[in-house]
């Protein structure tokens, strides 16, 4: 009997162990299954077969910092290592590739996916971040948020001279050392309206800032409107 | 605009400029004497459209017996190239002429400038330049007159006027400018790569793509920045002439590459760094093909 007692305890005991080991394998498996998650999405981006999740880079949200700092990467302060791997934290460092073409007049800089971060000459460190967003960003949202612009660019460009025409609106912001361009159009001259999407945004560290507005055209911001194109 | 002496120049009473375009009879003078400065400067001829032309007058109110022949009034013929026109192809000369220190008679040769239209060029081209005349071949050997024609509807700038010479330069010399131009920066043709995508020549802007090393109709792969982007119809005559206006307006190249940089809504996330990658620069005074240009000029390289 007391065998059967005894019996009926070490099954008890046994259930018992029973229960505790699949809660821990239950435990266990959950762990696995959210570090797997995790790992993979982080190799799918590695890879660079999704799109990165740059949003408005922190634009208007602020989100992670705001101009001019993305993503934590700062103009004139983080260096190329740095930057680097604080894109790849994120995701974002995807398709990339560093390119010098500065002795034909080009620029050196680290081109990713939607992302180039442009690299000082001589010292590594970041001197500016371009990125398109992968949300959209009006003109009006901008002005609600930074005012209006200090200045404005408008240019028409035809290569071949075959009146194939395309124009190119820039907006400034001098405050914050910010450029945005506006999605191109093709005709003589620029309509521009509260809708109307920013294709791209550079940040620049003060010396870039500088050397881009060095020589350009630049139009006061009179209001949404029809802006001709400049020629020399 | 029907011809009515009063209107037609004092609709624009301050600056004497005919509103429509053309060359009002008032500014005759002025006009005429840009060109005979053209001539004896740079020995460029513009081909004046403008004048008093005869017309057949109208007899049929007249007695019948004043209708013995046929009888002719005179009538100002404003032409195709405006006053305005005809003063920034003047600047935009005058601008080359600086920047080439007094070779600009032993650079171009002979050119004719006029005003014509679109079936002088074929197609819808702003400008054009070929032999002296039709029946040349673009690509021939003939030598000069060149005809530099300004043949659009739209207004001319002297980016274009100075684009246009460019080529009437390299036209001047066999078309040798733009050979040695793609050999300095190290480019060159193939034929086009598949990764280029589709074109559909009669939309520039069908395939953002065209715009990089050989995916333009030429199978161009051009090296180093160009002046001022590159489109489907950019080859390495394109360059030289594109490297010329650059020369002269190297502030106005550079405005023009920032305008490009943002490229269109597309679908290839890796577009925006080829881009910058390909077309950018910040200073056109430290490109290759400036290099080349004033090696040209001002060290009498090639000659």
């Amino acid at each position: 009997m007391i065998r059967t007692t005894g019996q009926a305890s070490l099954t008890r005991k046994g259930r018992i162990s029973i229960s505790l080991l699949a809660l821990l394998g239950l435990v266990f498996g959950l762990l696995l299954t959210a570090c797997s998650m995790s790992g993979g999405r982080d190799n799918t981006y590695i890879i660079g077969t999704n799109p990165p999740e740059i949003g408005d880079g922190g634009f208007l949200s602020g989100d992670i910092c705001g101009p001019p700092c993305f993503f934590g990467v700062i103009p004139g302060t983080t260096t190329k290592t740095d930057a680097i791997q604080t894109l790849q934290s994120r995701g974002l460092y995807q398709g990339c590739e560093e390119f010098d073409n500065t002795r034909q007049g080009g620029i050196h800089a680290i081109g990713c996916n939607n992302i180039v971060v442009f690299l000082d000459k001589n010292t590594d460190i970041v001197s500016g971040i371009g990125f398109q967003p992968s949300q959209v960003i009006t003109v009006e949202e901008v002005i609600v948020k930074y005012g209006m612009p200090s200045a404005v660019s408008v240019i028409s460009v035809d290569p071949s001279n075959r009146g194939q025409f395309t124009v190119g609106m820039t907006l400034y912001y001098e405050n914050i050392n910010v450029a945005l361009g506006l999605a191109e159009q093709h005709s003589g001259n620029y309509k521009v309206d509260p809708t109307s999407p920013i294709a791209t945004l550079r940040y620049l560290d003060n010396e870039e800032y500088r050397l881009l507005l060095h020589g350009l055209y630049l139009k006061h911001w009179v209001g949404y409107g029809v802006y001709d194109a400049t020629t020399p | 605009m029907p011809y009515n002496a009063w209107l037609y120049v004092y609709a624009d009473p301050i600056n004497l400029i005919d509103p429509s375009g053309y060359i009002a009879e008032e500014d005759a003078g002025r006009a005429d004497f840009i060109v005979k400065m053209l001539q004896a400067n740079y020995g460029v001829h513009i081909e004046k459209d403008w004048g008093y032309r005869l017309v057949p007058i109208d007899t049929s109110s007249l007695l019948p017996f004043l209708m013995t022949g046929i009888l002719y009034g005179c009538e100002w013929n404003p032409g195709k190239l405006d006053y305005v026109e005809l003063r920034t192809i003047r600047d935009a000369i005058h601008d080359l002429g600086n920047a080439m220190k007094g070779q600009f008679e032993k650079f171009i040769g002979p050119v004719t400038i006029k005003k014509a239209g679109f079936s002088q060029c074929g197609s819808n081209f702003r400008g054009c330049t070929e032999a002296g005349n039709r029946d040349i071949v673009f690509n021939s050997n003939a030598r000069p007159p060149v005809n530099v024609d300004i043949s659009n509807t739209f207004s001319i700038d002297k980016w274009s006027v100075v684009h246009e010479l460019g080529h009437a330069w390299d036209r001047n010399y066999r078309w040798s400018r733009s050979e040695l131009l793609m050999a300095y920066t190290h480019g060159y043709i193939e034929s086009k790569p598949s990764e280029c995508g589709p074109f559909d020549p009669n939309d520039f802007f069908g395939n953002p793509k065209n715009r990089l090393p050989g995916c333009n109709a030429a199978g161009y792969f051009y090296s180093g920045p160009p002046p001022a982007g590159s489109d489907y119809g950019f080859n390495q005559q394109e360059d030289f002439a594109e490297s010329v206006a650059a020369f002269v307006y190297p502030a106005e190249a550079y405005a023009k590459v920032e305008a490009i940089i943002n490229p269109m809504k597309t679908n290839d996330s890796t577009l925006y760094a080829q881009y910058l990658k390909n077309l950018y620069y910040s200073d056109y005074t430290k490109t290759s093909r400036w290099t080349f240009i004033n090696g040209l000029i001002n060290l009498g390289a090639f000659q």
